[in-house]
């Protein structure tokens, strides 16, 4: 038996370094955003975001590579969602429970691959074998797989917790598997689909790799006119390339200030996904 | 138990291209040797039982005996509890329900059934009461809909307390409210045969005595089978009362009594008990 007084002072300790750990986690955030907005002022201003960037990124804004990661994230946000609605209710509705098993541990191991070798795929892929080239299609589809065990399992998760009462209530009316998935477990599992695709398409917004190979270039892109080498201008692709190559000051300005842009839109999308995973914990609150 | 095992859908268990169970007028509901295992755990054994159509019939007997399991046995919703096996047969209107060829689905839109507690989809009260309807039964037109929704609704005595809000959720009704929504939204398929299992547990008088008095006057036209605790709710409802016992771990039928005139249930011939 452990005595009041060390239950209590055991509890205290486990409050405090539980909070230490939330404190570190959001210090390190606030560190980051920080640096990024003090080193990136000089360059921030309203124009920042609207005007293209001249002389190899020193001067000018981020209008081409902002619009360019909105494209290739629309781009997968549209590929990735019918497939991982597809995936989930095989996984839930329609394979038996020991190959369902499976394929959730292939989605989770799926979750672990490097970004470069997604990368590496959508450039055999893609690029190579359809022939698209440097393409916004080949980034966005290889962001798409990215994104998928993400969202997948998200959705899988969702559909797992649906009560087993509203299924049990809407056999017993006499509607088909396919109605039931169609009258009970789609609809109240878009919180869990959005919030697992947005999560991804966070995750998927910052990455570099998969589309170094597939979709961006530094410069000279504008708005896509077709598909085959039709590349665009990104973000990540933007920083990681001005952060290797620049000793400009201006373009060390440049490279702070595109990287709090980043930040924001990716701060921006996990905050749209916030409400749906509050709605979410409620939910698994009140049973 | 059984009952708290989460259903599944991937069973395969809607299958079946055949026709269903049952026939225009209310049917005979029986079951012969049917016993139920979990694994190598009994759940129901031996079940030999006729009940007759168009009769209200309690089932009573202690917790856990294996009365759900036994309800759902008539409309095959036990096929979603994941591990359970069945042997023995069980019919209803003479026909096999328990066969590959049956269609599932036609059966449980024709055998209707009201859990113990009510479950209300995440809709509006007039949705709710369309849910089963719109999908199942296609043939009814469109411009129907609203009659019907207030035929079974008045039906459940429920339309003069929401006929102002039948846009409104349905999770924002009283508890009773929704198990009487429950039973107008089941009502609403117009089944031959209707399961009740301890419907009014959960509810206050007014809405129990709403129930009861809703299923007395489908008697005659409805076989009811409804399962209780409450031996006095048994006998004011039913016209016989199938009374469970365990026996070796498992649930099997004790005595079935009729309380009216006639043989409105009975045990198989192999342990004929019948009083009353």
């Amino acid at each position: 038996m452990v005595s009041r007084p060390l239950r209590a002072w055991l509890d205290r300790a486990l409050s405090l370094s539980a909070g230490l750990c939330a404190a570190i986690a959001a210090a390190l955030f606030v560190a980051i955003a920080a640096i990024l907005l003090r080193r990136g002022l000089p360059a921030l201003d309203a124009n920042f975001l609207f005007t293209e960037s001249t002389s190899a990124g020193a001067a000018g804004g981020v209008r081409y590579q902002l619009l360019g990661t909105l494209i290739l994230m629309a781009t997968a946000l549209l590929l990735v969602a019918p497939p991982a609605v597809a995936l989930a209710l095989l996984q839930t509705v329609y394979l038996p429970a020991a190959a369902g098993r499976k394929l959730r541990i292939a989605l989770l191991t799926a979750n672990g691959v490097p970004s470069v070798l997604f990368g590496i795929f959508g450039l055999l892929l893609f690029s190579r074998w359809l022939g698209w080239g440097k393409s916004w299609l080949a980034g966005g589809a290889v962001l798409a797989m990215m994104m998928l065990p993400t969202a997948c399992v998200a959705l899988i998760d969702r559909i797992e917790s649906l009560p087993g009462r509203y299924l049990e209530a809407a056999a017993g009316l006499g509607l088909s598997r396919a109605q039931i998935v169609r009258a009970v477990v789609l609809p109240q599992s878009v919180s869990g689909l959005a919030s697992g695709l947005l999560l991804g398409l966070a995750r998927a917004a910052g990455e570099t790799a998969p589309i170094l190979f597939t979709a961006a270039v530094f410069s000279g892109a504008t708005w896509p006119s077709g598909i085959r080498e039709n590349p665009v201008l990104a973000l990540p692709y933007h920083i990681f390339v001005l952060a290797q190559d620049s000793l400009d000051p201006a373009s060390q300005d440049r490279l702070w200030a595109s990287a709090f842009v980043l930040l924001a839109l990716v701060l921006l999308v996990s905050l749209a996904a916030l409400p749906v995973r509050l709605k979410l914990h409620q939910e698994a609150r009140d049973g | 138990m059984v009952e708290a095992v989460r259903p599944s859908l991937a069973l395969g268990a809607f299958a079946g291209e055949a026709a269903g169970a049952g026939s225009a007028t209310a049917p005979v509901l029986n079951t012969r040797a049917l016993s139920v295992t979990a694994g190598r755990r009994p759940l129901l054994r031996e079940i030999d039982l006729r009940i007759d159509a168009g009769s209200i019939c309690a089932l009573l007997g202690p917790s856990g005996v294996g009365k759900t399991t036994l309800l759902k046995c008539f409309n095959r919703l036990i096929d979603l509890t994941p591990g359970l096996s069945l042997e023995g047969d069980v019919r209803i209107g003479g026909r096999s329900v328990l066969g590959r060829e049956v269609d599932v689905d036609q059966l449980r839109s024709r055998v209707g059934m009201l859990f113990q507690q009510p479950v209300v989809f995440p809709r509006s009260v007039y949705e709710n009461v369309l849910f089963g309807l719109r999908r199942v039964r296609r043939a009814v037109p469109k411009r129907e809909w609203p009659g019907r929704v207030e035929a079974v609704l008045r039906q459940v005595s429920l339309w003069d307390e929401v006929a102002d809000r039948l846009s409104s959720a349905a999770a924002e009704l009283s508890v009773g409210q929704q198990q009487r929504l429950c039973l107008a939204r089941t009502l609403a398929l117009e089944p031959e045969v209707l399961l009740m299992d301890e419907p009014t547990s959960a509810l206050d008088p007014a809405s129990t005595a709403a129930i009861e008095q809703l299923v007395l006057s489908l008697a005659g036209r409805t076989t009811v089978l409804w399962v209780t605790h409450d031996p006095e709710q048994a006998r004011r409802i039913a016209g016989c009362i199938v009374h469970m016992e365990s026996r070796d771990g498992a649930g099997c039928v004790g005595a079935c009594e009729s309380l009216k005139d006639g043989s409105l249930c009975e045990l198989g011939s192999a342990e004929k008990e019948v009083t009353g």
